[in-house]
């Protein structure tokens, strides 16, 4: 599987860390995410369950074999319409390949 | 316009109905909801890209209110020649028959009667 295509694929289930934020008290939120909704993801952390919104956030993420750092913009859609939005995105070339 | 790759949005479509039925199972005995969200996802997929769920997945949970079957949570009862299955969350009530094997008739038999 291509590695480029965590933003189609699925979230839930993966282990993430937030590496970029607008608020410095998200950076280094380490965990599984357990949901997904257009906005946010909610992430298990080992201190609870903290929800992160995906814009103009970075989240590094272990895909298909490759630590990547994906930004929250790429996947600021619902989760059943992102195969679908982040495929075009890719045609498009909005992506950086890893 | 760009052309839309359905094919590889239905590989990836299936491969995800996977992985949420998946976490649904391992997810069902911690939080009942959150179980119940995964099913609610793999749906809201599999509606989006026009797939099937598979028969094995479809019978994992309810129709009506999608909460997943839970032991204490449904009824399972053989009658009239059919399964029936009663989700005690809303109280629906799935009936699936349980048909006979035929047996194939000859021709010959077939004349032979007639």
């Amino acid at each position: 599987m291509r590695p480029e295509l965590v933003i189609a694929h699925e979230w839930i289930g993966l282990n993430v860390e937030v590496v970029k934020s607008v608020n410095p008290c998200e950076v280094g939120i380490r965990g599984k995410v357990v949901d997904e909704t257009k906005n946010t993801l909610k992430i298990m952390t080992e201190k609870g369950l903290k929800t992160v919104i995906k814009k103009g956030r970075v989240f590094r993420v272990k895909f298909a074999g490759k630590l990547m750092d994906v930004s929250g913009d790429l996947i600021n859609f619902r989760p059943e319409e992102r195969i679908r939005r982040g495929l075009i995105l890719l045609k498009r070339g909005k992506v950086r390949r890893w | 316009m760009l052309k839309r790759e359905r094919k590889l949005e239905k590989k990836i479509a299936k491969e995800r109905i996977d992985i949420l039925f998946k976490l649904m199972e391992e997810m069902k005995d911690k939080d009942y909801d959150l179980a119940r969200r995964y099913v609610e996802l793999a749906r809201r997929i599999a509606m989006k890209y026009r797939i099937k769920i598979p028969k094995v997945f479809k019978l994992k949970f309810c129709k009506k209110c999608l909460y997943p079957y839970k032991e204490g949570r449904f009824r399972v009862r053989i009658a009239k020649s059919r399964v029936i299955v009663t989700c005690l969350n809303c109280g629906y009530v799935k009936r699936i028959p349980i048909r006979p094997i035929r047996q194939k008739i000859s021709k010959e038999n077939k004349k032979g009667k007639g």
